[in-house]
């Protein structure tokens, strides 16, 4: 899946570039339309999947055509947002029509493509077609997609005009548009062009950044379903009340009656089943086996770790162009065994981590777009610090040159070309690997394959200390419901930070162990062979990571001994909510699906987004007053303070009224969870200063809760 | 009277008198009382009056530690909030603390929480 900020990122630069090169132009008499203009149509044929989660695919077509006026060749470049298979360029010089070959490169600003080439002398018009595809997502039975994004930098005054057209199949309706910046838009953004019966047709203003549809049958169903969770939330709070209680037994005891005698049953014995699995299950969940457990499991991976790695071959770090990667991975290949090479666009920003955890074993860096350059330097130049072996060529943009050049000069080896390698060079290089290189402990061989299939139970284990871990957080805090409020609230605090630390800590040793990251935070979705969850098919891990933190909390609440218990009226009232949240085809319903999509769908847009940079600004701001990023070693995370003010709420569950119990228990569950994905990312330092503002946080969330808790029993106590 | 109601009538009228003082702060011409009697009501107070609405105010060490960590938690989200929103940054924090201070106060002794 894209990332959504990359596309952001792309159009400012692009933007930005444009006008900037636009005003450094050759001749500065004429106007651009002097110079000709260049119309840029994107049409892109969507076609939906509605599924619980799932991905989808639209055909997108961008034509281009020009008509320009130059007197010298001028390089034009197109970054696209999507991927494209096929392109078609061509230019009329002199009256006569010329194909024009074109350089397509991926990884531009992480995850775009770029088309380069240049327009002749004497070219009087330009003909461009790409056809290309991009995905989509499908999630609750809507189908979300990003508007393709098409950026155009000429060193030359010419003016440029852009018109975006959508096709949907029949059946299928817009319910929503949003700005790059996830801002809702009106619904005159779309306006149909033509319809065949089969499909329509929209023409979409060229701000449109995502574009949600669904079917035409989802608003009757998702109206039957919310009518349906009302009428059981009803139920639920009458039955939370003496006199709710007696009204449905007058209204529906005689209905009841003719269904059955109400006696026990057959249905009986699947009830105390149920009761001897959940005794069963009360016997595990107690803090102390629980935390044996999790002890056990981060044994388990380190020991496996230590005896398995390092990874078996060379991995290399390769800053160049596409192609120039290949060759640079070949020529390594000809002196090395196992040549592994990745790039800025597969990594996005996590090169740092990486290095940190002794992934690499070299770094090459080559021709890679000057242009570009900026977009990575950045996390580039401090995480060379850590790669043993550094290989410069003399096709490195020079500034970028300079600046390696200057931090790391001592430790570099600078070569000719490094697609094309002399003898001397490899003999060097290879002379470097060896003396640098760490082998297994154990003088074991361990083959490639036989490695991944460790790294896939490392990755299994590495859910399971999550889920573990949040287990014994949240049986430690329904155990201490029996403790004063001061020793829970130490208690819950104490193991909280504790497990979140070791389980960092355990992240950290065993990918420095096998190196080779077992998650990365801010690796690009779906990216299947850069770290060891990975190879599960979980990208960096971030969404898995989630739901094994809520699970394990909630189950860890509810099954331990002593701990809260959930009522039948109690989750009728929270499954009527949550069912109705869900279903509601209106506005509560759509915020809370854009607040699912930021957990699960990485999509950034409409209000649940804006407020969640509100609450991120409020963190902020706390993490500011207490000492978080007054310097590049203590950055603050959200993420990671969210997980520590998740911990208070938790600790004053027996404050709680006896729904809010459930609620807060639920909603501590899910932010423990959210911020425990933070595990992953292997920042240490991160956690250190999150700790105290994270807590602070969390007594502000507490007022919140303690105030809905006397709420409820103030609404009790006048009606029970 | 009891003991306790006269315990209880002084102790608010302190909060309300302090309270008052650090108001005044904000006001020009009463910049010259000292600091030294303004921060141990920031470190305190504020965190004082809602461990009273949320009756935590049992015993020393727990009355002590509540109240710190109330303090630190309300002036933090207030500073927060007025990160986020240019209107409440012109309200400055010697105001609107020692009025939040006052109203949880007022709250405690209207509802016989303590």
């Amino acid at each position: 899946m894209r990332k959504p900020d990359a596309a952001v990122i792309v159009l400012l630069m692009v933007s930005l570039l444009s006008s900037t090169l636009a005003m450094i132009g050759p001749v500065n008499a004429a106007t651009p339309a002097d110079y000709g203009t260049i119309n840029i149509s994107v049409y892109t044929t969507m076609i939906p999947v509605y599924d619980v989660y799932g991905s989808g695919v639209s055909q997108v077509v961008v034509s281009i055509n020009g008509t320009m006026h130059i007197t010298q060749s001028v390089p034009i470049e197109f970054v696209l947002s999507f991927d494209p298979q096929q392109v078609v360029a061509s230019v009329v010089v002199n009256g006569t029509n010329v194909r024009v070959p074109v350089a397509v490169s991926s990884g531009r600003y992480a995850s775009s493509f770029a088309l380069d080439f240049s327009l002749p002398v004497n070219a009087t018009s330009l003909n461009l077609i790409v056809t290309g595809s991009q995905s989509g997502n499908s999630f609750l039975w809507r189908y979300i997609s990003d508007e393709p994004i098409v950026g155009l930098t000429i060193n030359a005054p010419i003016d440029e005009s852009y018109a975006t057209f959508l096709t949907l199949p029949h059946g299928t309706v817009i319910s929503g548009m949003f700005f790059q910046n996830g801002t809702q838009l009106a619904t005159t953004a779309a306006s149909l062009i033509s319809n065949t019966g089969d499909a329509e047709e929209y023409s979409l203003a060229p701000f449109v950044g995502t574009v949600l549809v669904q079917s035409t049958w989802f608003v009757p169903g998702s109206i039957v379903i919310a009518s349906l969770a009302l009428v059981v939330f009803a139920f639920g709070s009458l039955s939370s009340f003496s006199f709710g209680r007696r009204w449905i037994r007058e209204a529906f005891g005689g209905l009841a009656s003719k269904f059955g005698d109400g006696r026990p049953g057959k249905g009986v014995s699947l009830a105390s089943l149920i009761k001897a699995i959940l005794a069963r299950a009360r016997n595990v969940f107690q803090p102390k086996k629980l935390l044996a457990l999790f002890l056990l499991c981060a044994v388990l991976m380190v020991s496996l770790g230590a005896i398995v790695g390092p990874y078996p071959g060379v991995k290399a770090y390769v800053v160049a162009a596409p192609a120039s990667a290949n060759l640079i991975q070949k020529n390594l290949a000809s002196f090395e065994k196992g040549v592994t090479v990745l790039t800025p666009s597969q990594d996005y920003s996590d090169f740092e981590v990486m290095s940190s955890v002794a992934d690499f074993n070299i770094a090459v860096i080559s021709n890679y777009p000057s242009l570009a350059i900026s977009t990575i330097s950045g996390f580039i130049v401090p995480g060379l610090a850590n790669v043993p072996v550094i290989v410069m060529d003399k096709n490195t943009d020079p500034t970028f040159f300079n600046q390696v050049n200057a931090t790391y000069g001592n430790r570099i080896i600078i070569v000719d070309n490094a697609t094309n390698l002399s003898p001397i060079e490899k003999q060097e290089i290879a002379e470097q690997l060896a003396s640098t290189a760490r082998v297994n402990i154990l003088g074991l061989d361990v083959s490639s394959e036989s490695f991944k299939l460790i790294l896939a139970v490392e990755a299994v284990l590495s859910f399971a200390l999550i889920f573990l871990g949040w287990t014994f957080l949240g049986s430690t805090a329904s155990e201490s419901m029996l403790h004063s409020d001061l020793s829970q609230l130490a208690t819950v605090v104490t193991s909280g930070i504790f497990v979140f630390i070791f389980s960092e800590i355990i992240y950290v040793t065993t990918s420095i162990l096998l190196a080779f990251p077992l998650s990365l935070h801010a690796v690009i979705s779906g990216a299947k062979d850069v770290t060891a969850v990975g190879y599960l098919g979980f990208g960096g891990g971030s969404t898995p990571r989630l739901a094994a933190g809520f699970l394990g909390a909630i189950l860890g609440v509810g099954l331990t001994k002593g701990g809260p218990k959930l009522e039948k009226t109690d989750l009728a009232v929270i499954s009527g909510i949550g069912l109705f949240l869900l279903a509601d085809p209106l506005l509560l319903g759509q915020f809370t699906y854009q607040g699912l999509l930021l957990f699960f769908g990485n999509f950034t847009f409409g209000g649940a987004y804006l407020s969640s940079l509100s609450l991120k600004g409020f963190i902020y701001g706390v993490g500011s007053f207490l000492g978080g990023s007054v310097n590049n070693t203590y950055l603050m995370s959200a993420g990671k303070m969210l997980y520590f003010s998740g911990l208070v709420p938790l600790a004053y569950l027996r404050r709680m009224g006896r729904t809010t119990t459930s609620i807060v228990a639920l909603l501590s569950a899910l932010i423990i969870g959210d911020g425990g994905v933070r595990v992953g990312e292997m920042t240490p330092d991160k956690t250190i200063i999150a700790v105290v503002p994270g807590l602070f946080v969390g007594f502000a969330f507490l007022i919140i809760f303690l105030g809905l808790a006397s709420l409820e029993k103030y609404v009790r106590g006048r009606n029970q | 009277m009891t003991l306790l109601e006269g315990w209880t009538r002084f102790r608010n009228a302190a909060i309300f008198l302090y309270s008052m003082l650090i108001m005044a702060t904000t006001l020009p011409g009463f910049d010259r009382i000292p600091h030294t009697i303004i921060l141990p009501y920031f470190i305190i107070l504020p965190g004082y009056a809602l461990s009273m609405v949320l009756r935590q105010a049992e015993g020393i060490v727990q009355t002590f530690f509540y109240s710190l960590v109330w303090s630190v938690v309300i002036l933090g989200s207030v500073y927060s909030l007025t990160t986020l929103s240019s209107s409440l940054s012109a309200i400055p924090l010697s105001a609107l603390i020692p009025v939040l201070t006052v109203i949880l106060t007022a709250y405690s002794y209207y509802h016989g929480r303590q």
